[in-house]
């Protein structure tokens, strides 16, 4: 281990000379609309890594962040959000969240451990980032849940807003944070002014959002272990009067990656699915939902996947992620949007999400 | 570190060559004994001369083919304080995959930890969930001997011996009158172990008691590789390992009665309450100082057995009990929980001096109550049927046949046959060269949370299976100084339909790969006398190539070298001894490892030096003190076994043992 530290450290001191040599940071600018990969890593191993897409070349590029950093990621990265000239990570696992540089993804501070307890997903609000947090073991006690409130400029936990039932995905509309909660079926809506908690029930868990260009929000319904539901699929949230649709679709992902993905001009959505087969395997799908007629395809863009582990929208690409376990690379297939494929590219360990820089 | 390695060892087989022989005596613990100071080798076509242990003898004779050691006397006694993982890992060509003494899985040959059965009577301790035993949680100060066999040993042992077996051995002594002893040893980072063994008996009854208690702060220091300090650019620091403490406690007791050489009745009861904290990895360590994961384990093991060897046909009736919990995090809401009642039968044939056979019946109820099974799931039953032929062919040659077929509730299970041998190629006065071969099939029956984990265990899992291929020469040396033996072993080892839990929007098990192992396996040992001293060494190699041939999953790894299966290991011992007072010194080398199936993250290669020193004073007939000083790590080696898992560097133990008659 020695060793390997010092090598990486030779090699550390040789980047720097390096850059030192460089005109700029531009060797590390990948440029815009660039797209990266991010893969969540062993829970126990070797954790998250970052892979780069280059549009030019077509080429995917595995441990970008290493490669920056000399280091690697000590973290598992649940979500990785883009704002303000930083990408944020939640990592847990250990827990922390850590930033870098949205263009060249050097990491000079150090991350955030106070106050935060299973980060999971962020969203950020002029100054402030709001991060759901797990507090603890969730599936034993609900009431330990919360969302940090984190001041952009001294990067701290400033409040813990309380929420039990798991925050999951977040998204702020209006003044109001939503906070899909799941391990209960509702979805809370924060004020984030007076921090006075609602709640929109819900007929199942919900796990994530993405929010449309009318900043109304589309909620995954989901059946998990602790909260079985069959009213699985998609739930509507008109964010001016807080009402609630569901559409149903039966198998929807019970995953807590990102397993809805829109397209460029939010016409279609595109959804993880799972189900068992005939023959008692469990194979995973795309299914598409028309945002305009309010319904899903009859026929999902692709089907039999094994190992899914995530959708993303890019290039007008479909990119699927699937991971066979938490100790092999993962693949990111991209298929365009009749369910052709068009390629696949080799990924660190548990590919998970896609983030496009623009 | 590989030249320290070549150069250590070299230096360990070429001084036995050099050394003035003097008279003396030593027994070896193989069955293949042999008897120096009577000019005659008594070879493996003769008796078995081992003690009442675990039946080696049994195993070792109808399974002419299969390698089974049996770790030496002094190897054993120098790691009575410590756990399996120690004894094994200082011992034997195997690799265990550990974390600082709360958990440690075995890899024999390639294969998983839930290939590799362990063994207390007729009972496999491998858990009913897991499939696993973990080795850091046998204490070897309950036992008097430990026997591993090298590959498969599904025919003797059923489901979960695809990559071997380990017995762990209880003797009878019969004892007449009282016999007793009481040790306590401390060492480094707060290990402490206060350990008492009574016997009492009168030759014919016997009550043996042992019981320890072992704790360990385990706060170590260590240098922390994942520290990321980018504000002051800092990677690395020194570190002290927090909360993985140990503390495990465990009874067996023994009542055992001799109605005559040839009739006996034995009863094993053996209590075990093992509790760790979950040794967390560096980064955790460094960001969650206060962070415990307690893990707690409670076991009752029982086993009785009657055994009549009166007549032509010889019959043993067995049966058991066991009870295993294991508790996460102090959660007592979500149990896991096993039970088992155990019943075996056998009887034994001799139709001459050179022909017999054994036929027997196993049978088990287990009753699983772990919160994710259904309810529905109320007991599974499971029957195995064996037969054994032995068969001494002439004065060079004899063959063993062993067939098993098990019975799993809704489940079927492969039949599986061995068929072994072993050939006296020569036998001269002072030394003796075999080959033996043997072909077994082997299985795995799903674990009970493979098949029953909430909605996630698959009840059609196939069972796993092993097809294994062994040979081997063994070259038994002897005359008036020095006894020793040189064994080759080649293996090949193909293991298809190996489950996993593979993610599909979840975590499901799966049977997924195939994979083939092969390999040489290179043991020697050798008593001899070196400027007057009595020395005992031996150099133990392995080649491992473990590689899976085909997966069902997107595996980059296919065609490479498993996970945590260095393909290169070794360990070199040598014990000198004079009058009452011994000085050891051991060392391991372990090749670099995977530790995933990225070629990133890999485990460096490591050595490291052991030495002990001890002496024992005889105060009267019937009361003698031995005092051991042990040093671990004597080079302040950095190294990994589970990778981002810090190790301790160097550390010591002492201790005392008073022994009475």
């Amino acid at each position: 281990m020695k060793i390997k530290f010092k090598f990486l450290a030779m090699l550390a001191i040789a980047a720097t000379l390096f850059a030192s040599c460089s005109s700029s940071d531009s060797d590390n600018d990948p440029g815009v609309g660039t797209c990266y990969v991010v893969n969540y890593g062993g829970y126990d191993g070797a954790k998250s890594s970052i892979s780069v897409y280059d549009k030019e070349s077509d080429i995917l590029t595995n441990d970008h962040y290493e490669t920056v950093n000399t280091v690697s990621i000590i973290s598992n990265v649940q979500y990785a959000y883009n704002y303000d000239g930083n990408v944020y990570m939640m990592g847990n696992n250990a827990d922390q969240i850590f930033w870098v540089d949205s263009k060249s993804w050097k990491q000079t501070a150090n991350g955030l451990e106070d106050d935060i307890i299973k980060p999971r997903y962020c969203v950020a609000d002029g100054n402030y980032l709001y991060v759901s947090c797990w507090g603890g073991d969730i599936w034993n006690d609900i009431t330990l849940s919360y969302i940090a409130k984190i001041d952009l400029d001294t990067k701290k936990v400033v409040k813990k807003i309380a929420l039990e039932g798991g925050p999951e995905g977040l998204a702020v509309v209006n003044g109001k944070l939503y906070a899909a909660l799941n391990y209960k079926k509702s979805i809370a809506v924060i004020d984030i002014d007076t921090e006075e908690i609602s709640y929109i029930e819900t007929q199942a868990v919900s796990s994530y959002f993405v929010k449309d260009n009318k900043n109304n929000l589309y909620a995954s319904q989901v059946s998990s272990y602790s909260t079985p539901s069959t009213e699985t699929g998609l739930a509507y949230i008109n964010t001016t009067t807080n009402e609630y649709e569901l559409y149903k679709l039966d198998g929807i992902s019970t995953s807590y990656v990102n397993i809805m993905s829109a397209n460029d001009n939010f016409s279609k959505l595109y959804v993880m699915t799972s189900a068992y087969d005939a023959n008692y395997n469990k194979s995973g799908a795309i299914a598409v939902f028309d945002t305009e007629a309010k319904s899903f395809a009859a026929k999902n863009l692709v089907e039999g996947v094994s190992g899914i582990n995530g959708v993303g929208f890019y290039d007008n690409k479909v990119c699927v992620f699937t991971s066979p376990s938490t100790t092999a690379n993962g693949k990111l297939t991209a298929y365009d949007t009749d369910g052709n494929l068009i390629k696949e590219y080799e990924t660190g360990i548990s590919p998970k999400m896609l983030l496009e820089i623009k | 570190m590989r030249r320290v390695f070549v150069y250590v060892l070299l230096f360990f087989v070429i001084s036995p060559a050099y050394s003035n022989y003097t008279d003396g005596y030593y027994s070896s613990n193989d069955s293949t004994s042999v008897y120096a100071n009577k000019k005659k080798i008594v070879t493996v076509f003769d008796t078995i001369l081992l003690n009442e242990v675990v039946s080696y003898g049994k195993l070792k004779k109808y399974q002419s083919g299969a390698k089974i050691e049996t770790i030496p006397v002094l190897q054993f006694d120098a790691h009575r304080d410590g756990s399996l993982e120690q004894l094994l890992s200082r011992t034997l060509p195997i690799t265990l995959k550990s974390t600082a003494g709360t958990l440690s899985t075995i890899r024999l040959r390639g294969t998983s930890p839930d290939h590799t059965s362990v063994n207390f009577g007729g009972i496999n301790l491998n858990s009913l969930t897991l499939g696993q035993s973990n080795m850091s949680n046998v204490p070897m100060y309950l036992f008097d001997e430990v026997g591993v066999q090298f590959g498969s040993a599904s025919t003797v042992n059923g489901s979960g011996s695809i990559g071997g077996a380990i017995h762990l051995g209880l003797k009878n002594n019969w004892t007449n009158g009282v016999k007793a002893e009481a040790r306590i040893s401390h060492g480094s980072f707060g290990e402490e172990l206060y350990g008492a063994k009574i016997y009492l008996g009168n030759g014919k009854f016997e009550s043996v008691t042992r019981a320890y208690y072992y704790k360990k702060d385990n706060d170590f220091k260590f240098t922390n590789t994942e520290v990321r300090d980018f504000e002051n650019g800092i990677f690395q620091q020194e570190d002290k390992q927090r909360n993985a403490n140990i503390e495990n406690k465990g009874l067996i007791q023994e009542f055992n009665y001799k109605f005559s050489d040839q009739e006996t009745l034995i009863f094993n009861l053996w209590l075990e309450k093992d509790w760790h904290l979950i040794q967390q990895n560096m980064q955790t360590n460094l960001t969650k100082p206060d962070f415990k994961e307690p893990y707690e384990d409670k076991h009752i093991r029982l086993w009785t057995s009657y055994k009549n060897h009166k007549r032509a046909i010889k019959y043993e009736i067995s049966g058991g009990y066991v009870y295993d919990n294991g508790i996460h995090n102090s959660n007592t809401d979500d149990t896991i929980q096993t039970e088992r009642i155990i019943g075996e039968a056998s009887i034994e044939h001799e139709l001459n001096k050179n022909i017999s056979y054994k036929i027997g019946a196993k049978a088990s109820r287990i009753y699983p109550t772990v919160y994710t099974y259904s309810s529905d799931l109320d007991y599974e039953d499971r029957v195995d049927f064996y037969a054994s032929y032995y068969h001494k062919i002439n004065r060079k040659l004899k063959a063993t046949i062993n067939l098993r077929q098990g019975l799993v509730t809704d489940y079927s299970v492969p039949f599986t046959p061995s068929l072994g041998f072993k050939y006296l190629l020569f036998s001269k006065e002072i030394h003796a060269l075999s080959i033996n071969g043997n072909i077994a099939k082997s299985y795995r029956v799903p674990t009970f949370n493979d098949r029953f984990w909430g909605d996630q265990g698959n009840p059609d899992l196939n069972p796993e299976k092993g097809m294994n291929y062994e040979l081997g020469f063994k070259w038994n040396y002897s005359d008036n100084k020095t006894t020793g033996h040189l064994q080759l072993n080649a293996f090949y080892l193909n293991v298809d339909n190996w489950i996993l839990w593979v993610n599909d929007n979840g975590w499901y098990p799966k049977n997924v790969q195939e994979v083939e192992s092969k390999g040489l396996e290179l043991m020697t040992h050798l008593n001899y006398s070196l400027l007057g001293l009595k020395a005992s060494s031996g150099l133990n190699y392995t080649y491992t190539s473990t590689e899976r041939k085909k997966s069902q999953t997107n595996s980059g790894a296919v065609g490479r070298q498993m996970e945590y299966v260095p393909l290169h290991s070794g360990n070199v011992y040598s014990t000198l001894t004079y009058k009452n007072t011994n000085l050891s010194i051991d060392c391991k080398y372990t090749d670099e490892q995977f530790t995933n199936e990225e070629d990133k993250n890999i485990l460096s290669s490591y050595f490291l030096l052991n030495f002990s020193v001890g002496h024992q004073f005889k105060l009267n007939d019937k009361n003698r003190i031995k005092i051991k000083g042990l040093v671990n790590n004597i080079l302040d080696a950095d190294y990994q076994s589970t990778y981002g898992y810090a190790m301790p560097g160097v550390n010591y133990r002492l201790s005392l043992t008073y022994n009475i008659n």
